[in-house]
């Protein structure tokens, strides 16, 4: 009597821990280690213009057993958009742009996955979503890959106690900056309608 | 050999050739960049963990081609200016 007992609470604690293990685990992209990143490039006639972001947070929903039913959102404060050139920082961040003060975040919500495949932890596939830039919302497709690292957390934040996952996003895709009112058809002789970005992102899921 | 006086014109000659020589010097020392000015400096640097690849930005500068550029305009106009004085100037 005993040992069924045992048995049957004992496949109940396994059926549950599977569940946990197979719930999906949602990640917070804000930054502590200030590592997260966007870097954009657009060819000019002197030299490309190559600047980067770093305010980025947002969340995204994971499920390593069940990949493609990922969804998130990532936003990126326009504020931490730079360029090496102070004045084209400046024209950059200005009304003419991106107009940072009045539209202080770029946004990508993505809505679904196809391609999906996954080697190991990694997975990658394309997600669709809408990319919304200076008030414009576009529906994109963006190959991403989503490396998920178990029990990384406490490594990261150098603090053992602190149990909990990783998943990096990284992602290389271009847009056309006419698509989203960025001086469309202006200045195309000085700076290519075409920006190329590259984002590479780490969230944490802590565990209690 | 004429000895240097420090007339107008002669002033504004060693005006543009220091203007000229700085802005080509300074150009030069900070690596001869071929673009633009910059005032910040990117090295890219490994997360170990996450194995991302970020950007770490930190002031500096590197003279962009307006410097040289910029200094050997002024440079030619405080030499047209020292011709004109030349010019003004009542013969001896």
């Amino acid at each position: 009597m005993n040992t069924h007992l045992i048995v049957r609470t004992s496949l109940l604690v396994a059926a549950f821990g599977l569940s946990v293990q197979a719930a999906p685990l949602t990640f917070d992209f804000k930054d502590p280690k200030g590592v997260n990143n966007v870097q954009f490039t657009l060819d000019a006639p002197l030299e490309s213009i190559t600047g980067t972001g770093t305010g980025i947070t947002g969340s995204v929903t994971f499920d390593p057993a069940q990949p493609a039913a990922t969804k998130g959102k990532i936003i990126l404060d326009t504020k931490s958009l730079t360029v090496g050139n102070p004045m084209m920082a400046d024209h950059l961040r200005g009304g003419n742009w991106l107009d940072v003060a009045n539209h202080p975040a770029i946004t990508f919500e993505a809505v679904s996955m196809t391609n999906v495949r996954t080697q190991g932890n990694v997975v990658t596939a394309d997600v669709a979503g809408k990319l919304t830039v200076k008030g414009v919302t576009k529906d994109i497709k963006v190959p991403v890959s989503f490396t998920h690292l178990p029990d990384k957390l406490g490594a990261r934040v150098n603090d053992p106690k602190i149990k909990g996952d990783l998943l990096v996003l990284r992602a290389n895709f271009s847009i056309n900056r006419a698509d989203f009112s960025i001086q469309a058809g202006k200045n195309t002789d000085k700076v290519a309608e075409t920006i190329q970005l590259s984002l590479s992102i780490a969230g944490a899921a802590p565990k209690s | 050999m004429v000895p240097f006086a420090w007339t107008l014109p002669n002033t504004l000659r060693a005006a543009a050739l220091a203007l000229l020589l700085g802005g080509f010097g300074v150009w030069l020392a900070t690596g001869a960049h071929l673009g633009f000015t910059q005032t910040s400096l990117v090295t890219i640097k490994r997360d170990e963990i996450t194995g991302i690849d970020y950007p770490e930005r930190r002031p500096g500068f590197v003279a962009g081609v307006e410097i040289p550029l910029g200094t050997a305009a002024a440079a030619i106009a405080l030499a047209l200016l020292s011709l004109a004085a030349d010019r003004r100037r009542p013969a001896a």
